[in-house]
């Protein structure tokens, strides 16, 4: 695990040309985010960043630690991370305890918003951000803008990093559940699979979140080695949107059911559901006798450096405090992390399944239209 | 705007070298003596608002066209043809309208009814009709419009909760159109409020006092004297409030979208959040709500107000209005009025006040009351993205006050004291913002600092946001500066240059400080407006680089509704508190009462 890092004694050198830095950033109004503008930063950004990666992929221990720390801060102490995470905040909290004077800036929003601003800054040449973290960053490392990481003490220790065939550095996972109002419904009327919510007496009481074509993706397999036809199975989905509410994130998704906006959502995340249990919210996803709604559906995030980082050791440093420190705070947090922890145990027992990371990589233009389609077939859009 | 009156219309005299004013100048270079002229500082400092006045304005519409229009290095209209072929399209354009116009007609008949009431008779509550009419400006429109949904939700919505316990089922629906309309035309009301209290005002009550004494009753009077009156005012507010429809952003994102509702503005704002990017369709769809605006605010040019004075009816004859008297009808309008301001100011922060102090969003019921806490507010405290955003929030909008006040004044001082060929031209390029919707803008601005022509680094900075700001708030300041400086007359100044001050002395000893009060309205409504920005930000910010409102969004976007009411009661007192010292220092520098 990470320790607690205090900085070394810097040489005036590079002390002066902090100075230096540091002015160009006020006379360009102070709150740079260390970003480069324009094709002539665009290979020597790329150069130095895939040199470091490289530099990197054969050290670990205290070793790594020190070296990335010391040229995090020598980069100018400041890492940006594009992400979706809404643990973000806590997971910088521990991160900044831990390397003092490193700063980290988030850009945080829905994966399409994030990635699409990064793209498009990346074809204007502007190259500010340093670590891209979400299920979507397949999309990033398919346009040849992830870096390489590698971390020799950590890689075996990662749950399904072969399953993501390299296309990121699974950090977390998302595990799909689905929760209740327990105000508003009886346990004993929550059906043991999701198939039973296509009884009429639900219309109008669940709700999904727009973007959960993974989860879909994930059932259907399920259903579909079960022994249902595709039609069949479309046909149960079709019946839950049109008796759900749209709502466009997970965490609002769970704010409305304990505000008891609908009565089921069928589609929140557990950890949300639990830190909502721990406030004192009548919400849950299990039954008193720890039963649930099977199956479990989870979706492995992750991260990836991005090839043009203006802080590359920045990047590492943050995505090894990711599969180290944060995890820990992940798991407090109720996350199921890709490191286990003790936290699993929230799922012991319970039928698991995981989206299917190749069918998610290669085939989104099928599922997603799909998922959407089934959306727009006259359901009740609300907030 | 730009035409000076008969006193306006005198260019200074450029002091000539060796003549008092030219600074006494006695060297022997001949272009140090040039550059120590008060004729060569003027053209100097001129030339130079001239020309960031024209880059701020001109070079991002010149970006967002070449953006669209160009692709792969050739001209093309594909980037309209992928917008406008887009599932829909016919029915957003509707929607656009239909809100803009709706939203427009609710908040002119609610603005204009309660100006005549507080104006032109006896109605109770003036006080509270004056205390509503600043909602707009303390609570700003992503606050409103958040707390409306909080308010009309289907089933937590708090008056939803009293139409299920009285009719037995919701009434109110927020993400629908009427919904949407509501909200944008009850936010916008006092706007017109403002405006028509100016109107009504100014005319002579002598007018309608006759058609009572020939035996009109109240309601013709008011139909066939006092509105047509004010039509011109009327028209130019309807205008103002079309075009404020059209280019809002908070209402249709927060409500229109949920409830599948796309106008112009949240179609582009979507477009950029999808993927792959389609930046040339946004910048379509942009151009042509820019279209949409411009004809708008054309037509409010044409038909609205016009030239200062043309519609004025103040006439050198003293009146004293006499209110008239309501008699029967008081409580009714007493009631309205009290009415108004329940809805418009009561609700929206009680229900965020309430709501801040839940452990979570929850519906209405009394046990709640013993769960309240203040640990929302602690939360708020613990984010370190909080203090962040609240310096940067006040350092860009003082930061932008300044700028545009320093560039309105100088380029007012253009337009109203010199016959310089081409002033017109600074005018509109100053103007021109007034019809770039906030987004729309945004994107501009983007386009431009993504392949930045500055030297220095600019997106991903502050900076970016304080370029977006003075370039959107230039005309308000224009405004300010500009009637300010036609007030004094230009013989204050010709006396100083007769005395031998240079321009610059005259300008700074002579017409600032005469135009203080002016300036410093221009300055804090600029601030004001500043702090509560959301549509060009939304577009530009970047990490570390967030201000309040974009706090805000992201807090609702991410489902924390307590978290996001704190904010919004902590946003609406310090807004409060910054209102009332506008009003107080106004008041202390000579600015009209109301």
């Amino acid at each position: 695990m990470t320790l607690p890092l205090r900085r070394r004694r810097r040489p005036r050198a590079r002390v002066l040309a902090g100075l230096v830095a540091a002015a160009a950033v006020v006379g360009s109004c102070g709150d740079g985010s260390g970003g480069t503008g324009g094709d002539g930063g665009t290979s020597e950004a790329q150069e130095q960043a895939e040199g470091v990666y490289e530099e990197f992929a054969s050290m670990s221990g205290t070793e790594r630690e020190q070296a990335l720390y010391e040229g995090a801060l020598d980069a100018g102490g400041r890492i940006t991370v594009y992400t979706s995470n809404s643990a973000i905040d806590s997971i910088i909290e521990g991160f900044e305890e831990t390397y003092e004077d490193l700063e980290v800036n988030t850009y945080r929003a829905t994966p399409q918003a994030f990635i699409q601003r990064f793209f498009q800054e990346q074809e204007a040449g502007y190259h500010g951000v340093d670590v891209v973290e979400d299920a979507d960053v397949t999309l990033v490392t398919e346009r040849g803008l992830a870096g390489e990481y590698v971390h020799p003490d950590l890689t075996d220790q990662i749950r399904g990093l072969d399953d993501v065939q390299g296309q990121f550095i699974p950090t977390r996972m998302g595990a799909f559940v689905v929760s209740w109002n327990t105000d508003a419904v009886d346990e004993s009327e929550i059906p043991d699979t999701i198939e039973g919510f296509t009884d009429p007496k639900w219309e109008g009481r669940l709700s999904i979140a727009d973007a959960d074509w993974p989860w879909y993706m994930a059932l259907h397999e399920q259903m579909e080695a079960a022994g249902k036809s595709h039609e069949q199975i479309v046909e149960i989905f079709q019946t839950l949107a049109s008796y759900s509410t749209i709502v466009p994130s997970h965490t609002l998704q769970a704010e409305l059911l304990a505000a008891g906006e609908y009565d089921v959502a069928l589609t929140t995340f557990n950890h949300a559901v639990n830190l909502l249990q721990a406030d004192g919210a009548a919400v849950t996803w299990k039954r008193a006798d720890g039963s649930a709604v099977e199956p479990i559906v989870f979706h492995q995030e992750g991260a990836v450096p991005v090839v043009n980082a203006p802080n590359p050791w920045g990047a590492l440093l943050f995505i090894d405090y990711l599969l180290t420190g944060g995890q820990d705070i992940m798991a407090g947090l109720y996350r199921p992390t890709s490191i286990p922890q003790g936290q699993d145990d929230l799922f012991a027992g319970l039928d698991q399944v995981f989206v299917p990371i190749d069918e998610y990589f290669n085939s989104r233009d099928e599922w997603e239209p799909e998922w959407l389609g089934f959306l727009d077939e006259g359901t009740q859009h609300q907030e | 705007m730009s035409e000076a009156g008969p006193t306006t219309a005198t260019l200074p005299p450029a002091p000539k070298r060796g003549e008092p004013g030219s600074g006494g100048v006695s060297g022997n270079g001949r272009w140090l003596r040039l550059a120590r002229t008060g004729f060569q500082t003027r053209n100097l400092i001129v030339l130079a608002v001239v020309i960031v006045i024209a880059y701020l304005a001109a070079v991002p519409l010149f970006y967002l066209i070449h953006g669209t229009f160009v692709e792969n290095g050739s001209v093309t209209l594909d980037a309209f043809g992928r917008a406008y072929s887009a599932v829909g399209l016919g029915e957003m354009v509707w929607n656009s309208f239909l809100f803009a116009g709706g939203s427009a007609l609710l908040a002119m008949v609610i603005g204009t009814f309660l100006a005549y009431v507080t104006i032109r008779t006896d109605a109770p509550f003036p006080t509270l009709v004056f205390a509503a009419s600043m909602v707009p400006l303390i609570i700003p429109g992503v606050l409103y419009t958040i707390a409306w949904i909080l308010l009309s939700s289907e089933n937590i919505g708090v008056l939803n909760q009293v139409s299920s316990a009285i009719l037995g089922r919701p009434v109110f629906d927020a993400f629908s159109m009427p919904g949407m309309i509501w909200v944008e035309g009850t936010h916008n009301a006092p706007l017109v409020y403002l405006f028509m209290v100016a109107a009504f005002r100014s005319m002579d009550p002598a007018m309608e006092e006759s058609a009572l004494l020939s035996g009109a009753n109240r309601l013709t009077m008011i139909r066939r004297i006092a509105l047509p009156l004010v039509r011109p005012a009327l028209a130019a507010a309807t205008l103002i409030m079309v075009v404020r429809g059209l280019e809002g952003f908070e209402v249709p994102a927060l409500l229109g979208v949920p409830g599948g509702i796309f106008v112009f503005t949240s179609r582009i704002f979507y477009e950029l959040q999808n993927f792959p990017i389609d930046t040339a369709a946004a910048g379509s769809l942009s151009l042509s709500l820019l279209a949409f605006a411009a004809v708008g605010v054309f037509l409010t040019n044409r038909f609205g107000s016009g030239r200062d004075g043309q519609f004025s009816t103040i006439t050198g004859k003293g009146f004293r209005p006499h209110p008239i008297e309501l008699r029967r009808a008081k409580p009714v309008v007493g009631t309205l009025v009290l009415l108004y301001f329940l809805v418009t100011a009561a609700l929206p922060v009680g229900v965020l006040l309430y709501t801040s102090m839940l452990p979570f969003a929850q519906q209405f019921s009394l046990d709640v009351f013993s769960s309240m806490t203040f640990d929302n507010y602690a939360e708020l405290f613990d984010d370190r993205a909080f203090p962040r955003a609240t310096m940067n929030s006040l350092l860009l909008g003082a930061g932008a006050a300044t700028a545009v006040v320093v560039l309105a004044a100088i380029a007012a001082w253009l337009i109203a004291r010199t016959k310089v060929p081409g002033r017109q031209i600074v005018d509109q390029l100053a103007f021109l913002p007034l019809v770039v919707p906030g987004i729309v803008l945004g994107l501009a601005v983007s386009f431009v600092y993504l392949r930045n022509p500055l030297p220095f680094q600019v997106y991903g900075t502050m900076l970016i946001l304080l370029i977006a700001y003075v370039t959107r708030f230039l005309p308000y300041g224009m405004r300010y500066a500009v009637s300010a400086i036609q007030q004094i007359s230009g013989e204050l100044e010709e006396s100083a240059y007769v005395s031998g001050a240079s321009w610059w002395k005259t300008f700074r000893r002579v017409l600032v400080p005469l135009i203080v009060p002016g300036l410093l309205a221009g300055w804090l409504y600029t601030f004001i407006i500043s702090v509560r920005e959301l549509s060009s930000s939304i577009v530009l910010y970047t990490p570390g680089n967030e201000v309040l409102s974009i706090l805000t969004w992201n807090y609702y976007e991410d489902g924390q509704l307590t978290t996001v009411a704190a904010l919004g009661v902590v946003m609406i007192g310090g807004l409060t508190v910054l209102v009332t010292l506008v009003y107080a220092i106004g008041t202390r520098f000579g600015l009209r009462d109301r």
